[in-house]
């Protein structure tokens, strides 16, 4: 029997984090599903991620568990999924945030350890409304240093579709937001021309920005069926690139 | 090469409007953008004002992007039905060096000018957020149309709006 047991622990793939699913009852009653993946051995921070506008994907789950292997609890939240609605820009647009301030309750009140968000694309714009909902709600209080931050990948906050030769609008969140932000920009996309022009509306709310500029890749990268080579070796690096990130922000506040 | 009567193109252009199967060429409505000078691949500095008198398909592209890859050849087949007219094409590079270009130019042989904006100066300035981003200006020197997003430009609807504007 003992040996039984000794050739199953062998045979078990060798884990470095243990996942399950919660939900979190949300202020309109629907549930959201929070996927938890929690390294062994983790840190004192929490990385609570977002999916784009793209929705949930396999993905960003592996890479959650990538993050998680170095270290770094991973919790994701199906944003989209909850309300039933579609992946697209405009889903985005109309979420409020409070789902996001709920989440970082539910994640600070679990775990006990400072939360960062992480989001990509269009998922900017609820995260930094509840970054904000959250600043706005615990200011002054001890528990305002829960949220240590946001990461943004090739982050979008205008308020609607571009139009050739006139300027672009921001969201007005965009000069509202006060918790540091850290953004990851790949060089192929034509945002990266116009990250001063949003650093400032970022920094107009108090946020201390940091930009890292992804060498060769274009934009959702990670997530293209058509990526190259450059862009798959990148996606690889892509968990230490946000766990280096993230340690970055952590510094700072030290 | 036979012309149809101005009025008869401007029928066409509405009733069509302006819809392809990859975007949209719509009437700007934005302000007038400034004059700007870039050099092409050898070198040579090109004026926007230079062209004054021609229409100009002014084109903003990068070789990464698969939709201003796909347009390339009939922005080509539209040049060549054009080539004895007042017409040119301008097709600004976004920030990309002349080796890349080259290199992709190799592959996809144009014989209109392929300007350098090194630096983004002029994305800026004509407030470039996508790409391909495409303006038709007119003779005068005015922005006509405008289209973020690829085109087949030597569809009938895409046609048709040049050649009212040449026959202008």
């Amino acid at each position: 029997m003992h040996r039984l047991i000794l050739i199953l622990l062998i045979l078990l793939p060798s884990l470095s984090h243990a996942s399950e699913t919660r939900l979190v009852t949300l202020p309109s009653g629907d549930e959201m599903t929070l996927r938890i993946v929690n390294a062994r051995e983790s840190e004192n921070q929490l990385l609570l991620g977002f999916p784009c506008d793209q929705g949930m994907r396999e993905v960003e789950l592996h890479l959650s568990e990538s993050i998680a292997s170095q270290g770094v609890d991973v919790w994701m939240a199906d944003l989209l999924g909850s309300h039933f609605l579609p992946a697209q820009p405009s889903s985005m647009r109309g979420l409020t945030g409070e789902e996001v301030l709920t989440v970082i309750e539910d994640a600070y009140e679990h775990s006990g350890k400072q939360v960062y968000l992480i989001t990509a694309g269009f998922g900017a714009i609820p995260v930094l409304r509840g970054a904000k909902a959250w600043v706005d709600k615990y200011q002054g209080t001890a528990q305002e240093q829960a949220l240590g931050g946001v990461i943004l990948l090739y982050p979008e906050l205008h308020a609607s579709e571009p139009e050739p030769g006139v300027d672009l609008e921001y969201l007005p969140i965009a000069d509202q937001t006060s918790v540091p932000v850290y953004i990851l920009q790949p060089e192929l996309t034509p945002a990266r021309w116009w990250l001063d022009q949003l650093k400032a509306h970022l920094e107009s709310g108090g946020a201390k920005v940091t930009i890292d500029i992804l060498p060769k890749v274009r934009g959702y990268f990670f997530l293209r069926p058509n990526a190259t080579a450059h862009e798959k070796s990148v996606s690889q690096v892509l968990p230490r690139i946000v766990v280096n990130a993230l340690h970055r922000m952590n510094a700072e506040q030290e | 090469m036979k012309t149809l009567p101005v009025f008869i193109i401007a029928l066409l252009v509405a009733l069509f409007a302006f819809t392809t199967q990859a975007g949209e060429l719509k009437p700007y409505n934005g302000k007038p953008l400034p004059d700007f000078s870039l050099q092409d691949l050898k070198g040579k500095k090109h004026s926007l004002s230079d062209y004054k008198g021609k229409v100009v398909l002014l084109n903003f592209w990068a070789t990464w992007c698969p939709p201003c890859v796909k347009e390339m050849p009939s922005m080509q087949r539209l040049q060549d039905k054009y080539q004895d007219q007042d017409f040119e094409i301008l097709a600004v590079n976004m920030g990309e060096d002349s080796t890349t270009i080259e290199i992709f130019l190799q592959k996809m042989s144009v014989n209109f000018p392929v300007l350098l904006d090194s630096d983004g100066a002029i994305l800026k300035q004509w407030k470039i957020f996508a790409f391909p981003t495409t303006f038709l200006i007119d003779k005068e020197g005015n922005i006509t149309y405008a289209l973020f997003g690829g085109l087949e430009w030597d569809s009938p609807e895409a046609v048709v709006v040049v050649e009212e504007l040449i026959q202008q």
